[in-house]
């Protein structure tokens, strides 16, 4: 369940929630690209994590995808449909990147999570959830300039 | 060339006799040419096909990237049951071909998960699409359902429904090693 632990992949899904929820509408692609990739990674983590505790020892990304494919195809599958989003938002700059996507790894995210029993489906991020500091980093810029 | 078994399976024998003058079904196929549940015709004859059925072919956009739209087929609700061919472009058959020829097992596998989805999904539209990772340099087919459902909740039911049908079948399981279904 919810854990403020630095090192739960969840937090990886609460980034990328706050981030669409905070940037403007719709974010800017470069931030859509970095939504999509944290919502993978927590979703992949979670499911690695969870594998190795059973004592499976996958690690790389394809192996994790086989070793669900034995004991839960819905996250076998939906761990593929997030990845492929992911690689094509990380590596290519010239396919378009909509928020329509954004709102399919988000939510394939939660899905993969809740089913891990990582998560509450019902949390998006912790009510005090504040990753970054924007006002401070503003301040810091303008006194820069 | 990839040869098939063309016996068609039980059901799909109420499909078999669509558009009656399509291209005859030979031991010897281009997998492009294969649409589904026992209807093989190109995609010349399925453009003339729609013309005839007073349907217009849908022109799709040129391929961008590693990605290549392959096909496209739903059902038309008005039809008993019955698979109609609404829109089918096959942009590029040598992609396709390659890689069913390489995991042949995803023609049954397509041939068997239609009539589940449009059994949950009602009239959908249905895209294959393959796509080579960038990272590890596999090509998968992604079989996009558009479901045009904006209830996450309705949607997500309606997914672990098309998967409860997958995980009960051991060839839809095997077959999800090549081909990765998307729900949107």
């Amino acid at each position: 369940m919810l854990s403020s632990q630095s090192d739960d992949p969840a937090n990886f899904y609460f980034l990328a929630s706050w981030l669409n929820r905070y940037h403007q509408d719709p974010p800017a692609p470069e931030v859509c690209r970095v939504i999509i990739g944290r919502a993978y990674y927590a979703a992949f983590l979670a499911a690695r994590d969870l594998g190795q505790r059973k004592g499976t020892g996958v690690t790389i990304h394809s192996d994790v995808i086989k070793y669900y494919r034995v004991s839960d195809a819905y996250i076998s599958n939906k761990l593929s449909d997030l990845k492929c989003l992911r690689e094509q938002a990380d590596y290519e700059l010239t396919r378009k990147i909509t928020t329509s996507d954004v709102a399919t790894s988000l939510k394939g995210c939660r899905e993969i999570l809740k089913r891990l029993e990582v998560l509450d489906c019902s949390e998006f991020y912790p009510e005090s959830y504040e990753p970054l500091n924007i006002g401070a980093g503003l301040e810091l810029v303008n006194n820069s300039v | 060339m990839l040869t098939i078994d063309t016996t068609v399976p039980s059901w799909g024998k109420e499909h078999q006799s669509f558009i009656s003058n399509a291209d005859a079904p030979t031991s010897s196929l281009s997998p492009s040419k294969f649409l589904s549940n026992g209807i093989v015709m190109s995609s010349v004859a399925a453009a003339m096909a729609l013309v005839a059925l007073g349907l217009s072919p849908v022109i799709t956009e040129a391929p961008t990237n590693s990605t290549t739209e392959l096909a496209r087929y739903s059902q038309n609700p008005r039809s008993d049951n019955q698979l109609k061919l609404a829109n089918y472009k096959v942009v590029d058959d040598q992609s396709f071909d390659s890689y069913v020829n390489k995991h042949p097992g995803t023609i049954i596998f397509l041939e068997k998960i239609h009539p589940i989805i449009i059994g949950i999904f009602d009239k959908v539209l249905i895209e294959l699409t393959s796509w080579t990772s960038p990272v590890d340099e596999e090509t998968q087919l992604y079989l996009t359902v558009h479901s045009g459902m904006r209830d996450e909740d309705a949607l997500m039911d309606k997914e672990i429904a098309l998967f409860n049908e997958i995980e009960g079948d051991s060839l839809l399981r095997e077959g999800l090693t090549h081909v990765v279904i998307a729900i949107r």
